[in-house]
């Protein structure tokens, strides 16, 4: 019975990290392929968010006291908020690029 | 894992190269920074953790930081010369090349280097971590020498770089500044953990400063303006810049006096002694780095000056 749900969990482990670096994969092609930085910006946060989430959520699964647990939870916390912030400053900036080129000013 | 280690190398190697020979300077700068990190990840495979801190939070941020600071302060430059093969030089990083390869063979494979004369000598270290206990204790003169290089290097700043201070772009919304609020808790309690922990796990003095640092390069991007905390005057300001340095030497003669020999410690005090050079290590480091990125003396003059000119 632990035998088995070993394995069920170590697949669910394998499952959610491959789906993450999945994620990882479709943002680099989208940071690599896309034009415009707020295209970019807009592929990478699947990146940063989701595919970090789902390869934190496996490594939970694999963790083996609820303090490890609750670090790969303050990790993803903490990419998600410097994340959020940094993308709004690289889009702000951005905005106000193109509204200079589109006005005719130089920048 | 193996695999990993190769391509992890290779990456390194790569990313170097792009640093070295790109042309624009943007993008040295960008892969400068991706290398570090890079870097950082190396060591922690090579099982050197504190190393690792350090790369992440020095080498790789404080270090970039710093340099698109001055990105931000110089001329946008792009080299378009076409770029010249030249044998000299070619000879000599060949012949630097043989020799690091030389000496690499030299390190005896199963080599334990000094640890074990460490770790003989850590009851008397006062402190348990053996990184720890040869930066502060054993080697302390190095560690103190580096704290006078750091000073130096911001002497040398202010003196070439008076009246410039990064280019800040305006912000629109607070979303930076609510951001560097909600850190400013979270970096001082990892800055304070990072330099307690410090004398039983990797951490210490350089990590602790570096992450103070970075908080307080945050604070100066969101509001705009070069730190300054309250009305403390220079010379204070100075004294919390050298402080560092100068309280190491100092606990270093009292031990010359105490006949422990020169940046010596008796046993018994040896952990105190460590905590309290640590602590404004850590502050001198933190205040150091961080006035290199966002300049603070010119503080008034650099306000009237704007005001001049808006």
């Amino acid at each position: 019975m632990a035998e088995a749900m070993g394995l069920i969990l170590n697949g669910l482990s394998l499952l959610l990290i491959g789906l993450g670096l999945a994620f990882f994969m479709a943002g680099t092609l989208g940071v690599l392929r896309f034009s415009t930085p707020l295209n970019r910006l807009h592929a990478v946060t699947k990146a940063d968010n989701l595919g970090l989430g789902l390869v934190v959520a496996g490594l939970i699964l694999q963790a083996g006291s609820w303090a490890l647990v609750f670090k790969y939870l303050i990790i993803w916390a903490l990419v998600l908020l410097s994340a959020a912030a940094v993308s709004h400053l690289i889009g702000q900036r951005a905005y106000q690029q193109t509204r200079q080129t589109e006005s005719g000013e130089t920048p | 894992m193996l695999v990993f280690d190769g391509l992890l190398a290779l990456l390194i190697l790569g990313l170097a190269w792009r640093a070295t020979s790109s042309r624009d300077l943007f993008e040295s700068i960008v892969v400068f920074i991706a290398l570090g990190l890079m870097i950082a990840l190396a060591w922690v495979r090579l099982s050197a953790p504190d190393a690792a801190l350090a790369e992440a939070a020095i080498g790789s941020g404080l270090a970039g930081a710093l340099l698109l600071a001055t990105w931000s302060r110089i001329e946008p430059q792009t080299d378009d010369r076409v770029r010249a093969f030249s044998w000299s030089w070619a000879l000599v990083f060949s012949g630097l090349a043989v020799g690091l390869l030389l000496a690499f063979a030299q390190i005896p494979a199963d080599g334990q280097g000094m640890m074990d004369e460490v770790q003989a000598h850590i009851p008397q270290a006062g402190v348990a971590h053996p990184v720890t206990a040869v930066l502060l204790n054993f080697r302390a003169w190095d560690t103190a020498l580096e704290l006078a290089v750091l000073a130096w290097a911001w002497f040398a700043q202010q003196a070439l770089n008076r009246d410039h201070t990064p280019r800040y772009q305006a912000l629109d919304g607070e979303v930076l500044q609510t951001f560097a609020k909600w850190l400013t808790p979270l970096v001082l309690l990892v800055g304070a953990y990072l330099l307690w922990r410090g004398a039983t796990e990797p951490g210490g003095a350089f990590q602790a400063g570096a992450v103070l640092a970075a908080g307080l390069v945050i604070y100066s991007l969101a509001y705009q303006h070069p730190w300054r905390a309250g009305r403390l005057n220079d010379w204070v300001w100075r004294l919390s810049w050298v402080g560092g340095f100068w309280l190491f030497v100092m606990i270093g003669l009292v031990g010359l006096a105490m006949g422990v020999g020169f940046m010596g410690y008796p046993p018994a005090q040896a952990g105190g002694l460590i905590l309290l050079i640590e602590i404004c290590a850590t502050l001198s480091i933190a205040f150091l780095l961080a006035a290199m990125f966002s300049g603070h003396r010119d503080t008034e003059t650099l306000a009237s000056k704007s005001n001049k000119e808006s």
